[in-house]
This record gives C-alpha cells, sequence and structure tokens, in this order.
C-alpha cells in the first residue's frame, strides 16, 4: 500500500497543530501555579524584611485582599460572570463571625469557618435565580444586591453595629494561644492564602475550570457539549463568596473594629480593580492585583484626594487596551516580542 | 397626608424618569448599560452648584452651562472611552463605563471639592397651593420640565432625520448601516442626549436633594431601576418607571420605614429583573446565541 505523503501531512498537521496548543494552555495552568507559589514565598521574605509594624500590618491587608480577589477572578476571569456585590460576601464573612464570637464566644477559626460557609450558602442561593442573566443585566442585578446588603449592614443595628458604634471583637486565637500580633496573624492568613490559591489553581486545571471557561465563551454552546450550565455557575458564585466570606472573617479579626462602611459598593469596585490590574484568567495575576491595589494608596499617602481619579483613569485604560488584565496583557506583550526575535 | 405623600413621590419620580431616559437611549441605540450614567447627573447638580455659590453665577446663566458641560461630558466620554471597543466584550464594556464614572467622581472631587451644597431653587417664592397640598417652586420645575423634555424628545425621534435615523439603528444596526446611517453619529447624540437630559436632571434635583460628588452611583441605581422597570430601551417605560418607582418609595417612607425606602427599590429592580427581565411595557425578546 502507497502512502500518500500529501495525504500524511494533512492528516497530522491539525493534530500536531491542537496538541501544540493543548501543551500551551496546560504550560500556562502550570506557570500560573509556578508564580503562585513563589509569590506564597516572596510574601514572608517581605514580611521579614518589613521593620515597620504599619508596613507589615498592609502586607496583611494585602493578603486578605488577595483572597476575595483570587475568589472574583474565579467568577469574572474564569466564567465570565460578573459580580459588583462582592462587598456583601465579605461583609457578611466579617459579621456572622464577630457575631458568632462576641455572642457565642466561638473559637476564632469555627466563627470564621461558619462565616465563611454563610457567606457561600448565601452566594449559591443568588446564584440560581442570577444565573439567567447575562453580562450587563447580571453587573446591575449584582450591584443592586451589594447596595442592599449594605443598606441591611447600616441598619440592622442590633446585629451588626451599623455605621455607629460598629463592631469590634476579641483578639485572635487558637485553643487559647493568642495569634494577634501582626508577626503570628501574618501566617494564619498567609495559610489562608495559600489554602485559596490552591483551591482556585485546582480548580483552574481541572476540567471543573474548563467547564466554566466553556460557559464564558458561550453557555448555548457550553450546555450542547453536556455541561450543567447552572451548576457551573452556581458552582463559582458559590466558591467565589466563600473565598470573600473567608476574607471578610479574616477582616474582622484584622481590624478588629470595624463599622458598615467598610462593605458600602467602593470595596466591590475595589476588588474589581484588583483582578483587572492582575489577570482575568490567572490566580496569580489576581494576588498581584490585589497587592498593588492595598499598596497603592499607602504610597500616595498624600494623593489621598487623587486617588479616586487615578483609579478611574487607569481602570479605563486597562479595559480599553488589556481587556485580559494588566499584568496578563504586559505578558502576551513581552511574548509576542520574545517571538518575533526568534522570528 | 396621602396627597402629600403623592406629590412628592411625582416629583422624586419626575427625577427618576429623567435619569431613566438617558440611560435607555444609549442603551437602545449604542447596546451599552452606562455605568456612568449617575455621574452625568451627578455633575449636572455639582456644576450647577459650583457656578452658583462659588462663582456667584445666577440660575438664569449657571443652569445652561451646567447642562452644557455636561453634553460635553457625555460626548467626550463616548469619544475617547467607548468609541471603537470590541462590541461583543461586555464585561470590558462595563468595566470600562464603570472605570469613567469613578473617573467622573474623582474629576469632580479635585476640581470642585467634596463639600455637600445647596443651590437655590430655580426661581424663589412661597410653595404653591393646590387644593388641600402645598408644592413647593422646584418641584414644579421637576414636573414642567419632564414635561417639555418628553415632547421635544418625541419631536427630535418621530419627526426629524436624525431622530428616525436613532431609531433605525436602535431596531437594526446592519440595516441602518446599509440604509447609510452612521451608527457613530447616532451613538454620539444618544450619549449627547443622555448628558443633557442627566445634566438637567441634575441641576432639577441639586436645591432639592443638595448637590455631592458622591451622589452619581446612587442616581444611576435608581435610573437602572426605573428604566429596567418599564422595560429596557423604552423612552415612555421609562417615564412610567420612574414615577411608579418615585411613588412606591415616598409611599414607604411615609408609611413603612424612612430607612429602607432605598432597598424597596433595589429589592423591585432585582424582582423585575428576574421576573420580567423586558419590563412592564416591554414585549419579549428571543434568546439569542
Amino acid at each position: 500500500m502507497i502512502r500518500d505523503p500529501n495525504l500524511d501531512l494533512t492528516s497530522t498537521t491539525p493534530a500536531s497543530g491542537a496538541a501544540s496548543k493543548a501543551k500551551r494552555a496546560s504550560v500556562s495552568v502550570s506557570a500560573d501555579r509556578k508564580l503562585t507559589l513563589v509569590l506564597m514565598i516572596v510574601f514572608p521574605i517581605c514580611a521579614m524584611l518589613a521593620t515597620n509594624s504599619f508596613y507589615k500590618s498592609v502586607l496583611v491587608f494585602a493578603m486578605i485582599n488577595a483572597i476575595a480577589a483570587v475568589g472574583l477572578c474565579l467568577m469574572l476571569g474564569f466564567a465570565g460572570e460578573i459580580s459588583i456585590g462582592q462587598a456583601a460576601f465579605y461583609g457578611l464573612g466579617a459579621y456572622v463571625t464577630a457575631y458568632l464570637a462576641n455572642q457565642f464566644h466561638f473559637e476564632p477559626v469555627l466563627a470564621i469557618a461558619i462565616g465563611s460557609a454563610v457567606a457561600m450558602a448565601i452566594g449559591w442561593g443568588i446564584s440560581r435565580p442570577l444565573s439567567r442573566l447575562h453580562e450587563h443585566y447580571l453587573a446591575m442585578a449584582t450591584l443592586a444586591f451589594g447596595i442592599i446588603m449594605y443598606i441591611v449592614f447600616a441598619n440592622a443595628r442590633p446585629f451588626t453595629g451599623g455605621l455607629d458604634p460598629g463592631t469590634s471583637v476579641a483578639k485572635f486565637a487558637i485553643l487559647g494561644v493568642d495569634l494577634s500580633s501582626m508577626d503570628r496573624y501574618f501566617w494564619v492568613v498567609w495559610l489562608a492564602l495559600g489554602l485559596a490559591s490552591l483551591v482556585a489553581g485546582n480548580v483552574a486545571a481541572t476540567q471543573v475550570g474548563r467547564s466554566l471557561l466553556a460557559v464564558k465563551m458561550s453557555a448555548p454552546a457550553a450546555a450542547s457539549v453536556g455541561i450543567d450550565v447552572v451548576r457551573a455557575k452556581a458552582f463559582v458564585f458559590a466558591l467565589g463568596a466563600l473565598l470573600t466570606g473567608l476574607s471578610g472573617g479574616l477582616y474582622a479579626y484584622f481590624s478588629r473594629s470595624f463599622n458598615a462602611s467598610t462593605f458600602g459598593i467602593g470595596y466591590s469596585i475595589e476588588l474589581l480593580m484588583m483582578v483587572v490590574l492582575g489577570s482575568l484568567t490567572r490566580v496569580s495575576g489576581a494576588i498581584v492585583g490585589a497587592f498593588i491595589i492595598t499598596i497603592l494608596p499607602v504610597l500616595f499617602e498624600h494623593f489621598e484626594d487623587y486617588k479616586t481619579l487615578v483609579f478611574g483613569i487607569t481602570m479605563v485604560l486597562i479595559m480599553k487596551f488589556m481587556p485580559s488584565g494588566l499584568v496578563e496583557g504586559l505578558f502576551s506583550l513581552g511574548g509576542r516580542l520574545i517571538r518575533r526575535k526568534g522570528d | 397626608m396621602f396627597e402629600q405623600v403623592v406629590v412628592s413621590g411625582l416629583t422624586v419620580g419626575a427625577i427618576y424618569a429623567l435619569i431613566a431616559i438617558g440611560f435607555t437611549i444609549v442603551f437602545s441605540t449604542v447596546r451599552i448599560v452606562n455605568f456612568a450614567h449617575g455621574e452625568f447627573v451627578m455633575a449636572g447638580g455639582v456644576l450647577y452648584a459650583w457656578l452658583n455659590i462659588v462663582h456667584q453665577i445666577p440660575p438664569a446663566l449657571s443652569i445652561p452651562i451646567a447642562i452644557v458641560g455636561c453634553v460635553v461630558i457625555a460626548w467626550l466620554s463616548y469619544e475617547l472611552c467607548l468609541a471603537g471597543m470590541n462590541k461583543d466584550n461586555h464585561i470590558a464594556q462595563v468595566m470600562v463605563t464603570l472605570g469613567l464614572g469613578i473617573t467622573l467622581k474623582g474629576l469632580a472631587q479635585v476640581f470642585i471639592g467634596k463639600d455637600t451644597q445647596f443651590p437655590p431653587p430655580f426661581t424663589s417664592g412661597p410653595p404653591l397651593a393646590l387644593g388641600s397640598v402645598s408644592v413647593s417652586r422646584q418641584s414644579m420645575w421637576i414636573v414642567g420640565s419632564l414635561l417639555v423634555l418628553i415632547v421635544l424628545l418625541w419631536a427630535l425621534l418621530q419627526k426629524t432625520r436624525v431622530g428616525k435615523g436613532m431609531r433605525a439603528v436602535a431596531i437594526n444596526h446592519y440595516a441602518a448601516v446599509l440604509m447609510g446611517i452612521s451608527p457613530k453619529r447616532a451613538a454620539i447624540i444618544a450619549f449627547a442626549l443622555a448628558g443633557l437630559i442627566g445634566g438637567a436632571a441634575g441641576a432639577l434635583l441639586a436645591p432639592v436633594a443638595s448637590a455631592h460628588y458622591d451622589n452619581g452611583i446612587f442616581l444611576a441605581v435608581k435610573g437602572f431601576a426605573a428604566a429596567i422597570l418599564g422595560g429596557l430601551g423604552n423612552p415612555v417605560g421609562a417615564v412610567v418607571g420612574g414615577l411608579i418607582l418615585g411613588l412606591t418609595e415616598s409611599l414607604t417612607a411615609g408609611y413603612v420605614s424612612s430607612v429602607y425606602k432605598d432597598a424597596v427599590s433595589l429589592v423591585i429592580l432585582l424582582a423585575i429583573l428576574l421576573l420580567r427581565p423586558q419590563g412592564l411595557l416591554g414585549q419579549r425578546l428571543p434568546n439569542k446565541l
């Protein structure tokens, strides 16, 4: 039997093309994981180098925000589910944690776990009706949900303390061991961020993450290949809410005294900024974004008045010219330059 | 008591209707939900207050200047930020309009200031008595402006070539292009109209409810709720939705609780989105793939 070389060629080329594409995709996921690992090593080094306890607390706050940003990154970047109401889950996590700790003297870790679980349950609950909505409508509905929850936080004073006097919690401790000093609390938050990025990385690397990407590209097409779209959306909403609730619970013990103004629409938009600034498709990008957004106002302390303006302009420029995120955009720009040199 | 509550509800509702009209015109012509729309309204109020209080320009002059300022802001917003963006990337569009809103808020904060200001009503004088209820002169201005703007808008959209072109773009973008209508021009006019009507709403509202750089997002949410209540993309629906929303809020504040009056309009927004996304007056659209 004579084999036609042309036929052979046409049969292998598309296959090898697909294989190289698949390889590239898997490389990017593992590159993302490596980068996350590097970040998880860099954070303790930064903490050791930070002589000032103020800088250390900024670092811890950045890591707390990073947990919430990772959650939003999964929702927005992977599943394409925009949410402008993440502050609601953040607040739920913080208030449930504080309420359990103050009223029933729960062990802090348990209180945070239950707080995150409540946020997750509510996220799952609202995702069912919200899964009917797309882009613009979803943005509006989550915005409304966020503001409703803010009004509840500000006015349900018996539970939350409202805007004034707010809520305060006792020191963070595990089994009676005081871990509330920034040096020790750093490791608690570090562990939580590590767990969060491990979970998110696993989601991204497995079939679950790929089905979320499929839902983002086209929900009907995803449904046609057997992906349960409603279930996928509910999953990502619940996971996003869980991580944001966890970050809220950690925030409660970080600030130890807070009021409802923390959980307004401003925080939801800051979280969006973190994801946009980092990357819409990389877990490590969200962490970098959270880091930048938390640190910037501290660096430009006397530019407090310009913060809103600078945030706004940055957001417009990034989304207009690099819609998949700044860090991501710079990566692909760098990649293109390197490839051009190679050619 | 009841009549008074209804009158104040209709006044607030007229403002919501004005906000919703601008929002809905932009949505139907450009297919963008403009999250910065509330900032146009904020800008109208803040510019009027700034010109009148800081620069001592009388209302008869400062109001038109503030409204023209809003038209320019809206036009620049489209021209610089939204024109030429990928129409299919809705998330990027949402984020750009959000960022635009934050930018405008930041500009107001930096150049005009963070103080809450109460500019004077358009015409001073005691409230007018209509039977048993007294109506403030500013309320008359608000309701009167809504009526005048509705008539002008109707005339523009139904009678002029420009307005017919905008409606054509709203109905079918590609068919409109084939007929020689420029969608970009339609979009610019839609944004300019949104700036005009939104700026007017802001200036009208400022003497009643203050002007502050941080008001935009709340005004936007009220406008969204009104527009969606009446059916997104339908100017008549926007007016009906605005008035219903204003009445509901005012009745809630009067008879139930003033604390949760803002929550009521948001719950209505959520309920309509989930149960009847086409709005009360809208027609059901088929799902597109």
